[in-house]
């Protein structure tokens, strides 16, 4: 029943996480912890990229405040992600996920690389908006039921208010896009 | 009859006297201050609101794997990693809402009395 429940949901994600901040594909069976692994660290180092570039390119109070959380909270996630990994013995791997997450990484890095000024702010932060919300859907709907390991159940389940607060910021810093993103 | 004068004499002169003696040896009433713990879990202030009395005390702990800091126009911590905290004595009576200039979407009050 379970199983059947965790194809439902992952058939659901397949379509539902799609979209400008990076495609969030699932394989039907779900993916496995070590693949979970490779997902989490994959989705966590797009961010912080990104981060990095809106850090190089934004002279907006706004933007580089949340780049530089999005830098420091992510890098933070990915430590414990790595030492927890080690502590439970499981070597990331690659799926086609954390695929589909770099391929459509790459897509939005040429994009943030071409943009300017206000352009610039507004992809990054509406990227910021979506990549957020298939995070927080993707770790809500198939990582967390797909974890096998309940420790990393649980630190999929702590994580998650990390990934909604960043959400909120991000739709917070979208909101004022406009008159208060002064140059 | 002496027995019953010293006895009346101990109850309206020394046993006065004994008492005064015993306030002073205590001096003036000392204010008890409180301590409170506001812990930082789940990108949540626990409690988000605070009441407390001038003078009490109240550490904030970051129990999140990323870092917090409380801000508001009276309270300005360090930025706290995971495990770290700080504490404030509160002087000043009044509100002082805060949030967590890091998130924030985080928000939490204290209300001094």
């Amino acid at each position: 029943m379970l199983k059947t429940q965790q194809i439902a949901l992952a058939a659901a994600m397949l379509l539902s996480v799609t979209g400008l901040g990076g495609r969030i594909s699932f394989a039907a069976d779900g993916p496995t912890d070590p693949q979970i692994v490779g997902i989490v660290l994959a989705a966590d180092q797009i961010d912080i990229d990104y981060g990095k570039i809106a850090l190089s390119k934004s002279k907006n109070k706004q933007v580089r405040e949340f780049a530089n959380r999005m830098v420091t909270d992510h890098s933070a996630v990915q430590e414990n992600v790595i030492a927890l990994a080690d502590k439970l013995g499981v070597k990331a791997e690659d799926s086609p996920t954390s695929s589909s997450l770099k391929s459509g990484a790459a897509d939005i890095t040429q994009k943030l690389k071409e943009l300017r000024g206000k352009e610039f702010d507004k992809f990054y932060i509406d990227n910021e908006v979506t990549y957020h919300k298939n995070v927080t859907d993707a770790v809500d709907a198939v990582l967390i039921p797909s974890a096998q390991n309940g420790e990393l159940k649980a630190a999929l389940q702590a994580a998650q208010p990390l990934f909604l607060k960043h959400l909120e910021h991000a739709r917070s810093v979208q909101s004022g896009t406009g008159e208060s993103m002064s140059h | 009859m002496a027995i019953r004068i010293s006895l009346s004499w101990f109850v309206v002169l020394v046993f006065p006297v004994l008492l005064a003696c015993a306030s002073a040896a205590r001096g003036p009433q000392v204010q008890t201050h409180k301590t409170y713990n506001v812990a930082i879990k789940g990108f949540k202030f626990v409690p988000d609101k605070l009441e407390v009395n001038a003078g009490d005390t109240i550490t904030w702990k970051n129990e999140d794997i990323v870092p917090h800091i409380v801000t508001g126009d009276k309270l300005k911590s360090k930025s706290m990693d995971q495990g770290e905290s700080w504490t404030y004595t509160a002087k000043r009576k009044g509100d002082f809402p805060y949030n967590c200039r890091f998130h924030p979407t985080m928000r939490g009050a204290l209300i001094v009395h």
